[in-house]
């Protein structure tokens, strides 16, 4: 018990003093994290509004106290099998660059400091994620937790592009 | 060996422009925003320049002039009250208190150090 | 910094750019009306402010640039230097060159720049050609000599001014040509009184300087000494007798440099001093009274009033579903509520607008420019400058409406000889102007000039293939044309007007205004184009109508009706394209179904709603499921956080929370 006790006072500790924290979520069952700076709110599910003819992971817009925020499928990002959307369903708002946006994942689990010695660069997994969203994975005990590049997921040079073309 | 100079004004925007320009022209500058703790200051130390404004709490700046210039380290200090145009009769009651000169407000730089340069050699 | 200076320099630099709009505005007025004394005291006045102000907040550079400037309008007042083109002209450079100076204090950069120095030295010499005017003794090149008696008295003394300090001074205003220390009044030293001043002075002082750089010196004495001050003749030596009747004593109320905002305080000056006390009294420009406010409370307000706007709607839909919307005391709550909403959203939507002066004040100057630069006599009549615009609004048209004027006078006037030729005035008419129409602003830029050429574009369009050479166009549409890419018929792409390109990114920037540009022209007669932009960019009247389970919204304002149809007026063309009969008028039938990728509840469109939509004169009957009815909206963003979407405008938040796309009926009706 006390030990317990203590090594989680000493995760306090470090969480407080180290810049290396992520929250950690699931997407089928496997664990995947984003750095907890970037993360703005967590909201459950509500009503989208689809947006025409947008990509099949960008699943609609919805209305975050005023603003227009639009939703990304990690599942559909990461071309996994899609899950039905219900009142259990997570939505992780992050704010990268000026953008605001919303990400649809399974659920959300702890907010872990991984120091930086226990961040090792992806191997070449046939995984089901495309390893240039990957910044790192994290060791966590026993477990492999999945750390993503936010900017490059929301791909926010990418629509800065698309913008600049459809000028 | 630069001079020192006592400001004196309640009002934190004014004092801080005579500051600023003081400081511009090699002044080292004491502050105080009323009479009573700028007379503490006078008599501690003999300045080579005091500028005062004469609507102030605690004690107000004819009041200052006169004591300052009855028994303090800086009574022979030259001494420049700020007045406002439509009051003539302060500019005269801070002649009489022993005021050297005085500046209208409000004032471009320029204007206080012109001042400055007639009473402060 | 401190905080406080930082908010000062603020506040300086928004005051000095509406003052610097006030000297061009006046020196432009100036060119028109010579020696009107009220304009030149006005301008005047503004560069006064300007120099006192900027050198309040340390920045010397700019207060010394400035000075040069107001010597020559002080020039001007006096009668000194005329107002001449050239010495206006020299003056609107610098008026230019002021402009960069503050913009480069605004940045923190250094606020000297070569062309800073060279205009400074223009100003002065501009200056010294007037020094003969001054009336002065035969021998102009004889500076003036006066003769200072200085006499302190023991009250002087006590008060701690220095007589020396004072007499070391005055070789900073002239040069002493004799300076004379009287000791008579000395006594023994048994009989000395310390505080006493026994001495006097007498100087003679050789100056071009006026006599109250003198008196400054001494303003200290006050009525504590005596101070003589006597203009010489040239023949004098020392003798107090008058040349002119200057005969000076230090009076008690000669004091500083009237400062920029001491209320006339010149009443007591002598007869001799030749500068007209600007008088300032309280006579500004603007006495509305007004307070400045940052622009992000504005925005923050206006948001605010717009969640209150959808709450209203919400607590509207939620009473409906209740049923206890029968109740007589809460319905007559609700309409309160309503009304009040409504009234505060139409006020707070005013603090946003700004009247189109703020954009029109920039045209006399450029004309002026653009006609000398191009050789055109222009007669620019401005009106409507009253009219009052969204703020943004006026930002975001300024950069389409100079390159619009730019463009009349470059390809849409003639020169005066071609105009004479033609049978016209010499001179050309460009009158620009603004007013309220519908819902909508309108600003009207019109010419007197050659007129679009119908054939040429109609030639040039068939060469860039823009047209085929057999489709029947109307005059209007082919006038059109030159709104497109890379259009233009100018012989020379003149470096004003820039490349054809511009006549369409102007026209896609007054679109994403939500605006749409027209074109009415007459060969020969002349050229009117017309702006016309929605009062407000954020709140809008909008029709909903459901498609595919969702809501959309279109702009009222850009809807002519809704319709049904029978199957006879459907009909389809060339095999490809559908087109319905209203009124015998045949016109695109547009499936917004097909435009978003989603499944309609028909796609018969005799089963669904047809609304008529109208765009720049183009009408087209756009097909959706049902029409839900009408509502105000807030348009929000989605580009901020997305990216544009093709058909969509911008989008709302519903009654319900719900997200709801409103309709860009430009890109719908375009390509039709």
């Amino acid at each position: 018990m006390t030990d317990e006790i203590s090594e989680h006072q000493a995760r306090v500790v470090d969480s407080l003093t180290d810049g290396n924290q992520f929250l950690t979520f699931t997407l089928h069952q496997e664990e995947y994290g984003i750095e907890i700076l970037k993360v703005q709110e967590i909201k459950g599910f509500s009503r989208l509004t689809p947006i025409p003819n947008a990509p099949h992971y960008v699943k609609g817009v919805l209305n975050l106290r005023g603003t227009v925020v639009p939703i990304i499928d990690l599942r559909s990002r990461f071309s996994m099998a899609e899950k039905e959307q219900d009142q259990f369903t997570v939505i992780i708002v992050v704010n990268v660059g000026s953008k605001v946006v919303g990400l649809l994942v399974d659920t959300v689990s702890d907010v872990l400091q991984i120091p930086e010695e226990d961040i090792c660069d992806t191997p070449e997994l046939a995984g089901s994620v495309d390893t240039s969203y990957v910044s790192g994975m994290g060791k966590v005990k026993d477990r492999l937790v999945m750390l993503l590049d936010i900017g490059k997921l929301i791909g926010v040079e990418e629509l800065e592009i698309v913008e600049e073309i459809a000028a | 060996m630069s001079k020192h100079a006592l400001v004196i004004d309640d009002s934190n925007t004014m004092r801080q422009m005579v500051t600023f320009t003081l400081q511009d022209a090699g002044y080292t500058v004491v502050e105080a925003d009323n009479g009573q703790t700028a007379l503490d200051q006078a008599k501690a130390k003999a300045f080579d320049l005091i500028i005062t404004d004469l609507n102030m709490p605690v004690m107000d700046g004819i009041t200052f002039i006169q004591q300052a210039r009855k028994d303090s380290l800086s009574r022979h200090a030259p001494i420049l009250m700020l007045t406002t145009e439509n009051a003539p009769e302060r500019k005269q009651a801070g002649k009489a208190a022993g005021a050297t000169g005085w500046i209208v407000k409000p004032f471009e730089p320029a204007t206080l150090l012109g001042a400055v340069g007639k009473v402060v050699r | 910094m401190s905080l406080e200076l930082e908010e000062f320099l603020l506040g300086f630099f928004e005051e000095t750019d509406e003052q610097l709009g006030q000297i061009e505005e006046g020196l432009l007025l100036l060119e028109k009306s010579y020696e009107d004394p009220d304009l030149l005291n006005t301008i005047f006045r503004a560069a006064h402010t300007i120099k006192g102000n900027s050198g309040m907040l340390g920045l010397p550079e700019i207060a010394n640039f400035t000075h040069r400037v107001e010597e020559l309008l002080d020039n001007m007042r006096d009668g000194a230097v005329s107002p001449s083109g050239e010495n206006v002209d020299l003056l609107l450079r610098s008026t230019d060159c002021l402009r960069d100076l503050v913009n480069c204090a605004k940045q923190g950069l250094s606020c000297e720049t070569e062309e800073s120095t060279l205009l400074a030295d223009q100003l002065q010499s501009a200056l010294a050609v007037s020094e003969e005017g001054p009336p002065q003794t035969d021998s102009a090149q004889e500076m003036p000599r006066y003769e200072i008696r200085f006499t302190p008295y023991k009250s002087l003394v006590r008060r701690g001014v220095d007589p020396l300090l004072l007499i070391e001074s005055l070789p900073q205003v002239g040069s002493i040509l004799s300076l004379e220390m009287q000791t008579d009044s000395v006594p023994d030293l048994s009989e000395f009184d310390t505080q006493k001043c026994y001495l006097a002075w007498c100087v003679e002082l050789e100056t071009r300087e006026p006599v109250q750089s003198i008196e400054d010196i001494f303003e200290f004495v006050d009525d504590d000494g005596q101070v003589e001050i006597t203009r010489l003749n040239p023949h004098q030596i020392s003798d107090p007798l008058p040349a002119e009747p200057s005969v000076e004593q230090a009076t008690p109320d000669i004091s500083n440099e009237p400062s920029p905002k001491a209320p006339g305080n010149q009443e007591s000056s002598q007869p001799t001093v030749r500068k007209p006390a600007p008088a300032r009294s309280g006579s500004v420009e603007d006495s509305n009274e007004s307070i400045r406010v940052s622009l992000k409370k504005v925005e923050h307000l206006i948001n605010t009033v717009g969640e209150l706007v959808i709450a209203n709607s919400v607590l509207n839909q939620t009473i409906g579903a209740t049923g206890a919307a029968d109740q007589l005391p809460l319905i007559e709550a609700m309409a309160l509520v309503d009304t009040t909403t409504r009234d505060l959203q139409e006020q707070v939507m005013a603090v946003r607008l700004l009247p189109m002066s703020t954009v029109f004040r920039r045209l006399p100057r450029l004309v002026r420019d653009l006609a000398s630069e191009l050789n055109r006599e222009v007669d620019l009549q401005i009106c409507g400058e009253d009219t009052e615009v969204d703020k943004q609004v006026i930002e975001e048209i300024q950069d389409p409406l100079v390159h619009l004027v730019r463009n009349a006078l470059d390809h849409g006037l003639e020169p005066a000889e071609e105009r004479l030729a033609a049978g016209k005035s010499a001179q050309g008419v460009l009158r620009i102007s603004a007013f309220h129409d519908g819902g909508s602003v309108a600003i009207e830029i019109k010419d007197d000039g050659r007129g679009l050429d119908t054939e040429r574009i109609k030639a040039k369009a068939i060469e860039r293939g823009l047209i085929r050479a057999d489709e029947p166009l109307t005059d209007r549409q082919i006038h059109a044309l030159i709104f497109h890419a890379g259009f233009s018929t100018a012989a020379q792409v003149t470096k004003v007007s820039g490349r054809g390109v511009g006549m369409d990114v102007v026209r896609k920037n007054i679109e994403n205004l939500s605006g749409v540009v027209e074109l009415d022209s007459t060969l020969g007669k002349g050229c009117t184009l017309t702006i016309k932009l929605p009062l407000t960019m954020a709140i809008l009247d909008g029709l909903t109508v459901g498609l595919a389970g969702e809501i959309y919204i279109i702009p009222l304002l850009s809807v002519v009706e809704s319709i049904r149809l029978d199957s006879r007026q459907v009909q389809t063309v060339a095999g490809k394209k559908e087109v319905i009969l209203v009124r015998n008028e045949p016109l695109p039938l547009v499936r917004l179904h097909q435009r978003f990728g989603v499944t309609p509840a028909s796609s018969d469109p005799c089963e669904g709603l047809v609304i008529i939509l109208e765009h720049q004169n183009n009408r087209v009957g756009l097909l959706v499921d049902e029409l839900h009815g009408q509502q105000q909206v807030v348009m929000k963003s989605v580009e901020k956080n997305y990216q544009k979407v093709e058909g969509v405008g911008g989008a709302t938040i519903l009654g319900d929370g719900r997200v709801a796309f409103i309709l860009d009926v430009a890109g719908l009706t375009r390509g039709q």
